[in-house]
């Protein structure tokens, strides 16, 4: 350990709100190590996006609240960082793209003007800024290397001029455009078609492979999930209750909700006499978290300790933990199939 | 139960609605027509979910707004148990409006926010004046146990709900005429994994009770496969491919289903490391006065002459599977072999 690019630890974060105050993480823990690409799953209203968001600090001063805990970005704890020290990692350190490609960029500038924007207000690596006519001349370099044909064209065109996928591409343009070494991509693929989204998720792929960042990839689709990570955390109600290698969430999942994920999607090879099994209820409501475990009302194995306290993390081999109280020792519950939620009661 | 999707009795020598040619354009500016759907046919039978696929803009919801008689036609022909939709008038009209019913995406857009949730679902009772109001109250209360809900729900109202309990709410509303086919327009897709789970459950349930038909018209391949008896496969306006379900995963013959089906993520890291993807060239085009040939030709990778020659109809290959491809019977060949 130790060569972690992004560590977050104890993360808690509130918003205050008319309604109170809404407490968006209750202490979050997970690492990103270099070239490595991490996905973040959950329904919405889990806390991803807060998480995403918080380490570049996006949010409003005022209305968020970090109550405790450390964004460490090589060691340097983010949330100690001025505004002006902030603006220095944003873009170049750490970029971000966005889910909607239709709003993310400003309709009122070229594609031009929105990727030489980056390149103008950060000086490279070796502290050699550039001028426009380079910046253009790097901008066509980017647009070609997502893909995307007649660079000079596009340079000149706007947004509204773009499909979708295009749209998509220049984002992924422009989070580039300084070699960052960790890119955050918050539901990059939610808004395309599924032909578009295979086409992204190559050339997230390839770019990563090439520039060697991390990338930290947000989404609620366990298909792309499957499709590029290496490592999975699995978050619900403002907390992560499971964390392990893509390996160990698809195939040795611990935790009941991850379970519940599992069984309720849709697959193309699914038998159609498999039953479907949803979570039933709703997630909770984050102005008054529950006591315990937040997934305990809907879980189907929940104890009385779930509603009382919240379980600590539990180990499985070297990456893999899981949050949950069946995981103890102690736990007089066994399940034996998750599939098909055999459980008995160890002697 | 043998098999879940036989719910409810298929009737295969008589369907219910019938789709001819159908066209809508739009017109978006001088000589400028958006062809939205442009001569599509197929036809749903007696008590089956009919899927209809495709990626944004195909003409999917279109076809189906078509259907619940939302859109006047530019052509071709819509027939409800052998009568012309577009004819009805009068009584024939309100019988219409009785059997059909939408259920549409967003749930969060979809029902009135100043309307209680009783008075959302009791308007269409009302307006065709069905009960009296001690009767149209029994049986909202009746409706909301049938979808999951209570009747401490009737007085709130919709923001008072999650987005899973809205669409049960709008399911709620669709079936208080005691419709015959459903026409649902993306249903879930606003919604998360765990609660698309639920309704899609709701839905085979209610159909099962009702015995009811559905046109279920979305995005996700999967989810379709999952809950259609047959499935169509639309692209740029045209209908490409109509098979079974099973037959349509097991053996994709157009080329664009291919790609489609191919470019489904499985929920599986060792399976999706090892899948061949069919990447797609470019983009979908404009739908703004699309030539008269094949829609997929630009993508398509065996596109040849022939393929400009007119818009391929739909031509049945082996029992139950359709194709509108020209090449046609070629494409279950070795040459075409994926």
């Amino acid at each position: 350990m130790g060569d972690h690019m992004l560590e977050i630890k104890d993360l808690r974060v509130s918003f205050h709100t008319y309604a109170g105050e809404v407490q968006a993480l209750g202490g979050i823990n997970f690492t990103v190590g270099q070239s490595e690409i991490l996905a973040v799953v959950g329904e919405s209203g889990c806390g991803k996006s807060v998480t995403a968001q918080s380490i570049l600090r996006l949010h409003n001063k005022d209305t968020i609240d970090y109550k405790q805990g450390e964004i460490l970005y090589k060691g340097r704890d983010l949330l100690a960082l001025s505004e002006k020290e902030m603006q220095k990692i944003r873009g170049r350190e750490i970029s971000m793209i966005f889910q909607d490609p239709m709003t993310s960029l400003n309709p009122t500038l070229t594609i031009g003007k929105q990727i030489t924007e980056a390149i103008l207000k950060h000086s490279d690596k070796e502290g050699n800024s550039t001028n426009q006519r380079e910046a253009n001349k790097q901008a066509a370099g980017l647009i070609r290397s997502v893909g995307i044909a007649n660079p000079d064209l596009r340079l000149k065109q706007y947004p509204h001029e773009l499909s979708g996928g295009m749209r998509q591409r220049i984002m992924i343009a422009i989070a580039m455009s300084c070699s960052p070494e960790i890119l955050i991509a918050d539901e990059p693929t939610t808004a395309l078609d599924v032909t578009v989204q295979a086409q992204i998720l190559d050339l997230m792929k390839a770019l990563q492979i090439k520039s060697g960042a991390s990338i930290v990839i947000i989404t609620h689709n366990m298909g792309v999930v499957a499709n590029i990570a290496q490592k999975v955390i699995i978050m619900y109600g403002g907390v992560v209750v499971e964390k392990g290698t893509s390996g160990d969430i698809f195939y040795r999942p611990k935790h009941p909700y991850t379970w519940g994920l599992l069984k309720s999607i849709f697959r193309l090879n699914k038998d159609k006499n498999e039953p479907l099994i949803p979570i039933d209820g709703i997630p909770p409501d984050l102005l008054a978290p529950p006591k315990g475990c937040p997934f305990a009302p809907r879980c189907d194995y929940a104890m009385k300790v779930c509603r009382e306290q919240m379980p600590r993390e539990y180990s499985f081999g070297s990456a893999h933990t899981c949050d949950c109280w069946l995981s103890d020792e102690n736990c007089p519950l066994e399940v034996k199939d998750w599939r098909n939620g055999d459980v008995k009661y160890k002697q | 139960m043998s098999n879940i999707n036989s719910n409810t009795d298929v009737n295969h020598s008589n369907p219910l609605l019938e789709v001819r040619s159908l066209k809508k354009y739009f017109k978006v500016g001088r000589r400028q027509f958006l062809k939205a759907v442009d001569g599509i046919t197929f036809h749903i039978y007696q008590g089956e979910t009919f899927g209809l696929v495709g990626e944004s803009g195909c003409g999917k919801s279109t076809t189906g707004r078509a259907i619940a008689r939302l859109y006047s036609l530019t052509g071709g022909e819509i027939l409800y148990d052998g009568m012309d939709i577009s004819k009805f008038k009068g009584k024939a009209a309100t019988r219409y409006a009785f059997d059909v019913q939408m259920v549409f995406q967003d749930p969060y857009a979809s029902l009135d926010p100043r309307m209680t949730v009783e008075s959302i679902v009791a308007e269409g009772m009302k307006i065709h004046r069905m009960y009296n109001s001690e009767q149209t109250r029994a049986k909202v209360y009746e409706l909301l146990e049938k979808v999951g809900l209570n009747k401490e729900h009737a007085a709130r109202f919709p923001h008072e709900f999650s987005g899973g309990q809205r669409q049960r709410i709008g399911i709620a509303r669709a079936l208080a005429v005691n419709p015959k086919f459903l026409v649902c327009d993306e249903p879930v897709s606003a919604l998360d994994v765990s609660i698309q789970a639920q309704i899609i459950n709701l839905l085979r349930d209610l159909q099962r009770e009702f015995n009811l038909t559905y046109l279920f018209i979305a995005h996700d391949l999967s989810l379709v496969k999952y809950l259609s008896d047959r499935i169509g496969v639309m692209y740029l306006g045209s209908l490409l491919e109509v098979a079974p379900a099973e037959e349509l995963y097991k053996n994709p013959l157009h080329p664009y289903t291919r790609a489609l089906l191919s470019a489904i993520p499985v929920p599986d890291p060792a399976e999706e490391s090892e899948r061949t993807r069919i990447l797609l060239q470019g983009d979908v085009q404009s739908p703004i006065n699309t030539p008269e040939q094949c829609k997929f030709y630009s993508r398509c990778k065996y596109a040849e002459a022939r393929c400009r020659e007119r818009i391929p109809p739909l031509v049945e290959t082996t029992e139950g599977h359709w194709i509108a491809c020209a090449l046609n019977k070629e494409l279950n060949t070795d040459a075409y072999a994926i």
